[in-house]
């Protein structure tokens, strides 16, 4: 068994492109919560930062930043009142926005899909840090008259999660990517029940793959081909 | 041989004392009431308010060995029964400290009380739920316990016969928000309350109790 994921992966290494280069990526898109929150979905606009800092196929290290920006959403509360001039009680729209913020390391691997046109697939898998701040506001909310139910309030969860993506470059490095991550491994919030949980984004981004380091491979690949010339 | 069932005695015990857990507080600041837990409807037996703009909450007793007991102080449901064709009063009653060490006690026991008809069952009772009863109808009222009767709080045999004795009253309004009841009898509740009795004002109370039917006397 060792032995066949070994030949695997050495076909995998094997099947990279010889145009191994260092780059930098920016990405933007959107992303849709997948951790099946109760009351409702959370979108994001997400900002995808990467960077592959080797120019070596065999050292597939690679650093990410993202950042998700989030559309508010919207759940409904009940407020309660003692005021006998006041509705016993009123409904109030609650926004939700969970910001994202994570920082990645990992390995990306890559394999040519059209080596004419230079379009390349990318893997990735990574685990970072990641933090998940909530911030909980209810409309119209008359504070000194109501009180809500069961309320929400505001959380800051930070905890280890996991990536993967898998990413497609075409056309003069533009890159389309599609990124999943998993909840945040410890989810626990206090023992405080509230109506939301931390988000898993699912992204499907569009950016562009700055490359550097390129001159510095095609002189190594010059280089060889001068020696295995020069052999004939 | 007799080692060996002390090392185990011992293992027992270590592990007896490592088992131990406290009961939850379940205190949970409203960020809009300093001092007083939010409004809530999870059975969390927290109950809090304020006296004269002092924030107020029912105490905790700590566990006894091998965290058996203790927690939030349970409130007591009684009905004290009107003598001839007079209404019965339901008492729920529950004993408060301040919520902050600088502040002394001035105040040991509140008990909203409660016109109700003869013959009420546990399910009328749960019926009251989502019903807000206003101090202008005379239904409810409130009573709180001065600390001159500290000698008389801790000398009745129970937390509901406590009501006979006389303490300050007026009026007070009461919001069962949520009340539910379970096949086996016991209550959860979860409301709001104020009131005034002179110059004394209760205000912003809010409750979430869940009382064993055990605690229940109707």
């Amino acid at each position: 068994m060792i032995k066949s994921l070994t030949i695997l992966f050495c076909f995998i290494l094997l099947s990279f492109s010889i145009k191994a280069q260092s780059y930098l990526g920016l990405s933007t898109g959107i992303a849709k919560d997948v951790n099946d929150n109760p009351n409702e979905t959370f979108y994001h606009i997400p900002v995808t930062l990467q960077w592959k800092p080797f120019w070596s196929h065999y050292n597939p290290f690679m650093m990410e930043l993202n950042y998700d920006i989030p559309f508010t959403g919207s759940n409904t509360a009940i407020a309660y009142t003692l005021n006998p001039s006041l509705p016993a009680s009123v409904q109030l729209q609650e926004q939700i926005r969970p910001y994202v913020f994570t920082a990645s390391i990992g390995m990306g691997w890559r394999t040519i899909i059209n080596k004419e046109r230079n379009n390349i697939l990318y893997f990735g898998a990574m685990t970072g840090i990641c933090n998940q701040s909530f911030y909980v506001n209810y409309q119209h909310y008359d504070k000194v008259n109501y009180e809500i139910l069961n309320p929400d309030v505001n959380s800051n969860l930070t905890s280890l999660v996991l990536i993967g993506e898998v990413a497609y470059k075409f056309h003069n490095n533009m890159i389309i990517m599609l990124r999943a991550q998993t909840p945040l491994v410890d989810e626990s919030n206090g023992s405080y029940p509230l109506s939301y949980k931390d988000v898993a984004p699912l992204q499907l981004t569009f950016g562009y793959n700055f490359y550097y380091n390129k001159g510095h491979i095609d002189e190594r690949r010059r280089k060889k081909r001068r020696i295995r010339y020069d052999r004939y | 041989m007799i080692d060996t069932k002390l090392y185990f005695i011992a293992g027992v015990f270590i592990f007896c004392l490592m088992s131990c857990k406290k009961p939850p507080r379940n205190y949970y600041a409203d960020q809009n009431d300093p001092g007083l837990s939010r409004l809530t409807s999870y059975g969390y037996n927290i109950a809090t308010n304020y006296i004269n703009g002092i924030a107020y909450i029912n105490p905790y007793n700590n566990p006894s060995y091998f965290g058996l007991g203790g927690g939030n102080v349970i409130p007591t449901l009684s009905r004290i029964i009107g003598s001839g064709t007079t209404d019965d009063t339901l008492a729920l009653s529950w004993p408060v400290e301040a919520n902050n060490n600088l502040q002394s006690d001035s105040y040991l026991y509140i008990s909203i009380l409660m016109p109700v008809s003869k013959g009420l069952t546990e399910n009328n009772f749960a019926a009251l739920s989502g019903e807000r009863f206003d101090s202008n109808t005379n239904i409810i009222s409130l009573t709180s316990y001065l600390a001159d009767s500290y000698y008389n709080y801790y000398n009745y045999p129970t937390y509901s016969d406590s009501l006979a004795y006389t303490s300050p009253r007026g009026p007070s309004n009461i919001y069962f928000v949520n009340i539910s009841m379970s096949p086996s009898g016991d209550l959860s509740m979860a409301g709001l309350f104020n009131g005034n009795i002179g110059d004394t004002t209760i205000t912003n109370g809010r409750f979430d109790f869940y009382l064993p039917s055990s605690y229940i006397h109707f």
